[in-house]
């Protein structure tokens, strides 16, 4: 460990490193195959305080199709609107920035985990509480939407795995294990 | 370059499972979860801030006991639950240890008054941990607590449902139970560290402090 203060950008890479396993373990994507279906894991909404209106949702997303697939919407009939945001700490600030499309790349992931990218979800119609289930939408460019249970959870610890897959509309493949919306 | 590339990559791997199975080996390196000690401390006097719960709070009623200091805003659905989250679990090891000297209060301080009353903050607070107090100040008061600590924060733009962010200091902000400045750390929040951290703070005053 002697002399990393010196390298700046390998302290960096040892820190995302360490992340990387330390999410491994937690159950994360672990290898992303093609298996031609996006696959939603690990779901969770964050239970509201008191008197709250918004709230932070996660989840990963692998596609295992050969094919970029953006998310064109997300919704939820719990909440007004639902966007992506992105929570970044600069110089010791914390703000949020709203990412407009969010794209997963053929065989790769994104992680949507507190502190990051995170649902950003807005104007709750009713209170969100632990052990809740919320009805949640999210809509593909190129793949039929994916209807989630998600689970409400304080700090997303503890909850059993979650998994559900879609398969892209130009595939051939089986129809969506969960997933009844219509495609808009 | 091929041959640094994998040098890298196996560097990384080595380090990162020392990193993972080691979180003592975290500390010092970046400046997340680091400590950075304010000396001498800085004194908080002249701060005032208003409580539901606690009424005003002040330098003198800050004094008596250790004080974690978290500035954030209640429309903040990701950084400060988090945050607030994580201190609870510390909360709970500090309690469960037990000694009366050991016990920190932890003060949650909005920086959106417009948004947040004190009643509200009471409730939010109280939500993470019974024992966290939740304040907010005019915005003169916020701006002098501010200057004290270091501390910034902006708001963001309006969206189309008058909801706005709020670009704050993230750091938590270490009082000593003279009510004075005496530690910035930034989150993420580990509560072991955090408390080994708050022990060699209070067995290890600063030099220049007023003690």
């Amino acid at each position: 460990m002697i002399g990393v203060k010196r390298y700046g950008l390998l302290s960096v890479f040892v820190v995302l490193g360490g992340l990387a396993i330390f999410f491994l373990m937690l159950g994360a994507p672990q290898i992303d195959t093609m298996d031609g279906k996006l696959t939603v894991r690990n779901v969770w909404l964050r239970a509201m305080p008191p008197g709250g209106s918004m709230t932070a949702g996660y989840l990963d997303i692998a596609n295992g199709t050969d094919h970029a697939v953006r998310i064109v919407g997300i919704s939820s009939s719990a909440f007004q609107d639902v966007q992506i945001h992105e929570s970044v700490v600069r110089e010791q600030v914390s703000s949020m920035s709203s990412v407009g499309a969010l794209v997963i790349p053929s065989g790769g992931h994104v992680s949507l985990r507190p502190g990051g990218l995170h649902l950003m979800m807005m104007g709750a119609h009713h209170g969100i509480s632990e052990g809740d289930r919320i009805p949640l939408t999210l809509s593909f460019d190129r793949a039929d939407p994916l209807v989630i249970d998600a689970p409400v959870s304080r700090d997303g610890v503890g909850l059993a795995l979650y998994e559900t897959t879609a398969s892209l509309k130009t595939g051939h493949c089986a129809l969506p294990k969960v997933g009844e919306g219509h495609p808009k | 370059m091929r041959w640094r590339a994998a040098k890298a990559v196996l560097l990384v791997g080595l380090l990162s499972s020392v990193v993972a199975g080691c979180e003592d080996e975290q500390e010092g390196r970046g400046q997340k979860g680091t400590v950075n000690r304010v000396d001498p401390p800085q004194s908080l006097d002249g701060v005032q801030l208003s409580s539901h719960a606690h009424g005003e709070i002040t330098a003198d009623t800050l004094k008596g006991a250790w004080t974690i200091l978290f500035l954030g805003f209640t429309h903040c659905p990701d950084v400060c639950p988090l945050v607030l989250n994580d201190l609870a679990h510390f909360q709970s090891l500090r309690h469960q240890m037990g000694e009366v000297g050991k016990q920190v209060r932890v003060l949650f301080v909005s920086v959106d008054p417009a948004r947040d009353s004190p009643r509200k903050l009471s409730e939010y607070a109280a939500y993470f941990d019974p024992s966290f107090m939740g304040a907010t100040a005019t915005s003169e008061g916020i701006q002098a607590l501010e200057s004290a600590l270091g501390a910034y924060h902006r708001f963001g733009p309006r969206d189309g449902q008058g909801n706005y962010d709020v670009h704050h200091s993230a750091e938590l902000y270490v009082l000593n139970d003279q009510a004075q400045l005496t530690a910035r750390i930034l989150p993420p929040v580990i509560p072991e560290t955090l408390s080994r951290h708050l022990d060699a703070l209070m067995t290890a005053p600063a030099m220049g402090g007023a003690l």
